[in-house]
């Protein structure tokens, strides 16, 4: 076998034992990798009994064929549980250098169950499989953590870890990745999952090589590719993601008052531009990224000094800066640095304080409830305090730790008409009052209001697929062939996070699908064709619906909130239009051949090969 | 014709470009002659295509984008927008 190691490495945390496990070939063809074997095993080993903080819930990570072949931008892995925070579907993609390190240990992917009756960390290298005390390091933020670990096995080891938000079960919580750099796994609560089994962190490093079918076509191949990605990506690379912020917020795209707003004059003080200009001083990159979009930053003078280390991202000044109204750019980048020490989502915590913002307004929640914090919109104090009061569950903290929408359940008062999110999961930073698209897929993805699902907003504005069948940009505002590049381009994310390749190759079309088809024959000796490869993923897609399926999801969920279907915005030069979201569902369900309430019809199950599930 | 550049583009060129055109051009050919005028805007503004064009730079007519071979005109007020796709 090629581009695997055929094996999975299985921990009973409750047993405190190991084993490994081999995959056949043909489940690695029929899943590839990352989320969709991660579905697959998740599917198999869980009912709708399962309770996601659960011993009975496992905590599985894989990495993808591409994972250590030097394919652009594929340092990276898909976490999978049933998510505490949705109650459904929980996943997370993560880039960094953990996938590398882990697949050189000699294995695929790692499925973990079980509670340890007191904290643990898994040392996993090329020897073997150690379950290591945890109790002196629980109760400390990751970065900490992170050094105390490297310390303690391999200094350049990569630590997956979580923080206090974790330990505690804050349903916000993620993992934060540390090695080269720093990322984290931080959507759907994926940090709670491991705080449920008293794991505090999985360390690895390992040196091990997959074999490669034909390593010379792999490297002829790569070139081109990487030299065009890396000079169409240019403008990104020297600005980062955040450097999209002015633009979105011209399109109507950046998410402002907790969704409220849509025109604000202070963006330009959070942009990637004023980064940029004022706090930058240099780029990160995961493991073998042509790209570089991570910023370090250095903040040595003001209230929020001194702060030194990785800057916060698009969705991060989207959600803790646009959507709470805080104009400053060194209070976002604090509140981002607190959340990856705590372990906590970005999105999801920018979201719930801004949620908590709008209920402080409207006189739902007082200071009474806040322990005395004037909670008012772009009060940057107020949004970072609410950040330590989440990672560490104290106060109202932590009932915003459970996100909005449990948040907005609690405190009563109809607050769930402005609560933001989709099954549970807040938004990122893209309105589909802007992209249709986008509003269609925060609708049917699988964990929730999910923008990386689809990245449709980038198919309306000027991408093309025709390898998929999506041979012209999708036009904005128009009901037709709306679905059909809605579920197209799920289908062909769900391979990108099964292999598993970063979604900003596509910026202008660095890598197309044609490249991704070629890479994996090259590197696996199979002679997977286009339909082979859309059809697989159209199988991963499905089998996360049918995940959601057996826990009662349909129609009836597949909703946006009331903000993105009754709320028109105004503002200068604003072209927004509400999504018709009934109408978009029906031409949807009917592409996907799913019945009109939402579930994949018997006939799609048997052709893609899910009967025996 | 009316330029406004924003952002990064507004210290690189001027804030605001005039340019006189004695008939209707492409969006294309405008970009080739502000780079030529205003060399600093090569890295963004040297597009061939609009998946080129969709990785550097947005440019707004009455805040509509265009495209790459969109027609513009001598009374145009054109707005030109650093545009990155990720996030």
């Amino acid at each position: 076998m090629f581009g695997y190691h055929g094996k999975i490495l299985r921990v009973n945390l409750s047993k405190h034992t190991t084993e490994t496990r081999n995959i056949d070939e043909e489940d690695f063809r029929k899943y590839i990798g990352g989320v969709g074997l991660g579905a697959k095993i998740l599917y198999e080993e869980t009912d709708s009994n399962t309770d996601p903080l659960g011993p009975d819930n496992p905590l599985i990570a894989f990495t993808g064929p591409f994972t250590g072949s030097a394919a652009p931008s594929s340092g990276r892995h898909h976490i999978v549980a049933r998510s505490p925070l949705t109650g459904i579907f929980g996943e997370s993609n993560v880039g960094g250098s953990w996938a590398v390190h882990f697949k050189r240990t000699g294995f695929d992917g790692i499925v973990i169950t079980g509670k340890s009756d007191s904290p643990v960390y898994l040392w996993i290298h090329d020897k073997g499989v150690e379950i290591r005390d945890a109790t002196n390091i629980w109760g400390q933020d990751t970065f900490d953590s992170s050094d105390h670990l490297k310390d303690a096995t391999h200094k350049k080891a990569t630590v997956a870890v979580i923080g206090q938000a974790g330990e505690q079960l804050a349903k916000i919580a993620g993992i934060t990745h540390i090695g080269s750099n720093v990322r984290a796994a931080a959507r759907t609560g994926m940090g709670a999952v491991m705080g449920s089994k008293n794991l505090k962190a999985i360390v690895v490093y390992g040196t091990q090589k997959t074999p490669i079918a034909n390593p010379e076509g792999l490297k002829k191949s790569f070139k081109p590719v990487r030299l065009h990605l890396r000079e169409v990506t240019k403008t990104f690379s020297k600005f980062g993601t955040s450097g999209g912020i002015e633009n979105y917020e011209k399109l109507g795209n950046f998410p402002l008052k907790n969704w409220m707003q849509a025109r604000w004059k202070s963006v330009s003080k959070v942009s990637g531009f004023t980064m940029h200009d004022s706090i930058l001083t240099g780029k990160t990159a995961c493991h073998s990224c042509a790209i570089a979009c991570g910023r370090l930053i250095k903040i040595e003078n003001g209230p929020y000094a001194p702060l030194e280390g990785e800057g916060p991202e698009y969705e991060s000044i989207g959600t803790l800066g646009g959507e709470c109204l805080v104009d400053n750019l060194p209070a976002i980048s604090k509140a981002n640095e607190l959340c990856n020490r705590y372990g906590l989502d970005t999105i999801s915590v920018g979201a719930t304080i801004a949620f908590a913002m709008e209920a402080y307004e409207r006189g739902i929640i007082t200071v009474d409830d806040t322990d005395g914090v004037e909670l008012t919109w772009g009060n940057a104090d107020a949004m970072i305090t609410m950040v330590h009061k989440i990672g560490k569950r104290e106060g109202i903290g932590k009932l915003m730790g459970e996100g909005s929408l449990i948040m907005a359940r609690t405190i009563g008062h109809n607050a769930e008409e402005f609560a933001v999110h989709v099954k549970g999961l807040e938004p990122s930073a893209h309105d589909p009052r802007r992209f249709w698209s986008q509003g269609l897929s925060y609708a049917t993805a699988a964990r929730g209001a999910c923008h990386n699902a689809s990245w449709g907003h980038a198919y309306e504005l000027a991408l093309t697929m025709p390898e998929i069948g999506i041979p012209e940009p999708q036009e904005s505002y128009t009901v037709s062939g709306m679905a059909e590049t809605t579920a197209k381009l799920q289908n062909t994310m769900c391979m990108q996070d099964a292999l598993v390749i970063c979604r900003f190759t596509q910026i202008g079309k660095g890598v197309d699908v044609n490249n991704v088809i070629d890479w994996l024959n090259l590197i696996t000796g199979w002679d997977m064709d286009t339909d082979e490869f859309l059809e697989t993923g159209e199988r991963i897609f499905n089998l996360k619906r049918l995940f959601n399926t057996r826990l009662g999801i349909s129609r009836k969920d597949d909703t946006l909130p009331p903000r993105f279907t009754s709320l028109e915005r105004t503002g200068e030069g604003l072209n927004n239009k509400l999504p018709p979201i009934g109408q978009l569902l029906s031409d949807y369900y009917e592409f996907r051949n799913w019945s009109e309430f939402g579930i994949p019809n018997q006939e799609k199950i048997d052709s893609l090969g899910l009967k025996i599930l | 014709m009316d330029i406004q550049l924003h952002g990064p583009l507004a210290s690189i060129a001027e804030k605001n470009i005039q340019i006189s055109l004695s008939k209707a051009i492409t969006l294309r050919q405008l970009l080739n002659l502000l780079v030529v005028r205003q060399p600093g805007l090569a890295p963004y503004a040297s597009c061939k295509t609009d998946i080129d064009l969709s990785a550097h730079l947005m440019v707004y007519k009455k805040d509509i984008p265009l495209k790459i071979d969109s027609k513009v005109e001598n009374n145009d007020h054109l707005q030109f927008f650093i545009h990155i796709m990720g996030g």
